[in-house]
């Protein structure tokens, strides 16, 4: 067991690795009543094609991470895992993302005994029948359309779909109506043995109950338990251009503000996952200064009406991508375009001084996202399955020189950029 | 459980394990036009600029210098009241030697006592007004509920959208919205609260002196019920894949009276849990839809519920909430379900000690309604409830409204 101090957030962190390869985190909350475990699986929606130890490709049916999550909480014991949970006064959910299935209960409780032991049991044991994978169908497919009703979401996804021509981010985590009706029992036990090994899952627990005993309790619960032997299937994605997939792109849905996205794809750094979260931020503060207040022309921009309080922008740095998106309600998507190339081309001098602002900004943020356990449980989990330390990451400003801001323009090439808008539709 | 100090319209929460401090002003008018849209422009207006700070990047400067000072707005109905309310928050003195939170607190006061209302101002405050009222418009659910709330409260405040209305908004000018601040901070009701790592009798005069401008005598009144009883259906046609169904039952119960708890705990019961009644028997028994839940708009002595279906199978869903609403008039539930109720609302108010705008919220409502209730002795009552009570409480339910958003309905 090994104990971390982080003195400068008056944190700490004790972790452990149990014999079967499953890596336990606790960050104790003195003085908090309240307790949030998360059980983290690197499988998400951009896995569905993955390769064996044998260099064979194995693809899913797209959503299949998703499905698999609400499937889990069906139990062969005929328990309902969401009223076992309630009747022990705690509040369990999950969600499927990009990269990863979390698993999660958070309680008022002080005795978190039972709770711990049930969340990592029903994880831990799939047990599904072909007639409830086809119940479950008809669920899933009202979620999706839930989404897509939604204009931000649907803009969303269409964005992506526009910007990225084979890269599985263009594929809604959910998947589609078509491919969750193609998912199978053997699909998704195929894919549950080949991802939930404890070796590859990790446990995070936030709480101000008795990290010891918490601890203790996992190990015996996963010393009684065997699992077969586990070699790791890896993400497989096809390398794709930096060229955007369609350089403009219109939908219609029944609305009446018309959203427009500007997209950049950009070649990522090479590195270490915190290289490119250091990219992220370089650009993330880079768009700060020169699209928010600190730009000597963003009062004129607002004041001729030409972005409104519902502008902004989005950064993503990853491994495979860089990717940066505008978004605004306007009629025009030239205006759009003009805005952002006239933000870019602001003078860096100009806004430069502001910088040192910023890093205050989000030294105080940092500190203050420790405040949230829930919040906390999953950062910290996300963290580790990126091969971050979490508590090193809120420091990752301070790694930031101005010349490095400087240097981010050149990301910004018209050339691979792609415009979506979302319109009413005509009745 | 932790609980507030109450100072008069000043509530102060002294707590060590936050790393921030939080403080939120809520300032309680009356919920009716034109007053809701006023509302909502000041809400955007002073936390812009203000007139010691006449441009964004003054207030962009002085929330970095006290490092990440956010400075939010909102506003909320509650019943016959309009609630507008600043939030600020930074972090605690102890993390920075440059005493954010002193420099916060002068200078939200000064925003909100020294606001600049001008037509610069206002007019990117209407824009922004109306915007954000379209884009309510433009989700299905958000826009079934107001419609649901229009029907249901016809003449009533709760009929009133609690984010304006876009000709009101259009209409107003500097000398009508001026006029309306100093007049509400003359004659509204405020509370402050604040929470986090702060010395009690060192902020309590600080926070006196600097919002010295609101007035601690003010009431406004907030909750009624017993709205129309006469039951009422609507529809609003829109191109969209899943419709949205909003039913609204009136409980004939205040917030005030001591039967509410009953109410509470029914709500939850019929569609607050993984294992609550509409979950079990529509969405997991079933496969009619993804989402389905109930809540209580508290003030106004409503229960909604709200859910995303195939247009076709509406009247296979209504029907089945009827037969969970009945099962609760006749105590035909499990008694397990009512005990999980509890427990599982007891734990989220341990839990809300943990979460600033949880406490808040609940000590807001509190100062609103019984002055003296704290988690512990809410929690006490909750425990006391019988099947009888929910069965009792149920049977006054009148359902008011069943409004769609979604394609036309096939004769």
């Amino acid at each position: 067991m090994i104990q971390k101090e982080y003195p400068r957030f008056n944190e700490k962190l004790i972790e452990t690795t149990l014999p079967n390869g499953m890596r336990v985190f606790f960050i104790p909350k003195p003085g908090f009543v309240s307790s949030t475990v998360v059980y983290m699986v690197p499988f998400g929606s951009l896995d569905v094609v993955q390769k064996d130890a044998q260099g064979k490709l194995i693809e899913s049916n797209a959503g299949v991470a998703h499905f698999l999550e609400h499937k889990l909480f069906e139990s062969n014991t005929g328990t309902d895992i969401m009223e076992a949970f309630s009747a022990l006064s705690a509040n369990v959910n999950a969600f499927t993302s990009f990269n990863e299935t979390c698993y999660y209960f958070s309680t008022g409780e002080a005795d978190i005994d039972a709770p711990l032991n049930l969340l990592l049991d029903f994880v831990q044991n799939l047990s599904i029948t072909e007639a409830s994978v086809e119940k479950e169908k008809g669920i899933i497919t009202q979620e999706l359309r839930m989404y897509m009703n939604m204009p931000e979401a649907r803009l969303m996804y269409e964005t992506y779909r526009a910007v990225f021509k084979s890269h599985p981010i263009r594929i809604d985590i959910g998947g589609t109506e078509k491919s969750v009706k193609a998912i199978t029992k053997e699909e998704l036990e195929d894919i549950y043995q080949a991802n939930y090994h404890p070796s590859n899952s990790v446990l995070v627990i936030v709480s101000g109950q008795d990290p010891r005993h918490l601890i203790d309790l996992v190990a015996k619960n996963q010393a009684a338990k065997e699992f077969p032997p586990f070699t790791a299937r890896k993400r497989w994605i096809e390398k794709e251009e930096l060229k955007v997939h369609k350089k403009h792109h219109t939908f219609a849905m029944d609305i009446q503000a018309k959203k427009i996205t500007y997209s950049f794809k950009f070649q990522p750094v090479e590195g270490t996952p915190m290289d490119h979260l250091v990219q992220e931020w370089t650009v993330r503060i880079f768009l700060e200064l020169m699209f928010s207040s600190y730009n000597p022309s963003y009062q004129t921009w607002l004041d001729a009406n030409r972005i409104n309080d519902y502008f902004g922008y989005e950064v993503d740095v990853t491994e495979e991508y860089g990717f940066a998106m505008f978004y605004g309600e306007k009629e025009s998507e030239q205006d759009l375009v003009d805005l952002v190339n006239e933000g870019l081309n602001t003078d860096f001098d100009t806004v430069a001084p502001y910088f040192e602002n910023l890093k205050k900004r989000y030294y105080g943020q940092s500190i203050r996202s420790l405040n949230n356990p829930d919040d906390l449980a999953v950062s910290y989990a996300r963290s580790i399955l990126q091969n971050l330390d979490y508590f090193e990451t809120l420091d990752a400003v301070n790694r930031i020189s101005l010349d490095d801001l400087r240097s981010v323009r050149q990301l910004f090439d018209r050339e691979k950029a792609s415009i979506v808008s979302v319109t009413g539709k005509t009745k | 459980m932790e609980t507030f100090q109450h100072f008069g319209r000043f509530h102060l929460l002294e707590s060590e394990k936050f790393k921030d401090i939080t403080v939120s002003l809520r300032i309680l008018g009356e919920n009716k036009e034109p007053y809701v849209s006023m509302r909502n422009l000041l809400a955007q207006i002073l936390i812009d600029r203000g007139a010691h700070y006449p441009h964004k990047r003054d207030l962009s400067v002085m929330c970095d210098v006290c490092y990440g000072l956010t400075i939010d707005s909102k506003t909320t109905a509650y019943g016959k009241a309009h609630s507008l309310e600043f939030k600020f928050k930074t972090i605690s003195d102890r993390y920075a030697a440059d005493k954010p939170f002193e420099k916060a607190v002068s200078f939200v006061a000064d925003l909100l006592r020294y606001p600049l209302i001008n037509e610069a101002t206002l007019s990117e405050a209407k824009v922004n007004v109306n915007a954000s009222l379209l884009r309510y418009q433009d989700n299905p659910s958000q826009y079934a509920m107001i419609q649901a709330c229009a029907l249901a409260g016809k003449g009533s405040s709760l009929a009133v959208f609690s984010q304006g209305k876009k000709e009101i908004v259009d209409s107003i000018t500097v000398d009508q919205l001026e006029e309306y601040y100093r007049r509400m901070l003359k004659t509204d009701r405020f509370d402050l609260f604040a929470i986090g790592d702060f010395k009690s009798q060192e902020l309590l005069p600080r926070l006196r002196s600097e919002f010295a401008f609101l007035s601690e005598a003010n009431q406004t009144q907030s909750a009624y019920s017993n709205l129309g009883l006469t039951y009422q259906t609507g529809h609003s046609e829109r191109d969209v894949d899943q419709a949205n169904l909003i039913q609204m039952y009136s409980l004939n119960a205040e917030i005030f009276d001591s039967e509410y708890i009953a109410h509470r705990l029914a709500c939850v019961m019929l569609g607050q849990l993984p294992n609550s009644l509409l979950f079990a028997e529509v969405r997991e028994a079933r496969s009619l839809c993804y989402s389905i839940y109930s809540s209580m708009i508290q003030f106004d002595g409503l229960l909604t519920i709200s859910t995303g279906i195939d247009i076709e199978k509406q009247a296979e869903v209504e029907a089945l909430i009827e037969v969970q609403i009945d099962r609760l008039k006749t105590g035909n539930v499990d008694p397990k379900l009512l005990r999980t109720a509890q427990d599982m609302l007891i734990s989220s108010l341990k839990s809300a000690t943990d979460d600033v705008s949880s406490l808040i919220n609940f000590y807001h409502q509190r100062a609103l309604t019984i002055q003296d209730e704290t988690l512990d002795s809410f929690a006490q009552r909750l425990s006391e409830v019988k099947i009888e009570d929910i069965r009792q409480a149920v049977s006054k339910w009148r359902k008011l409204v069943a409004y769609t958003v979604g394609k036309k309905v096939s004769a």
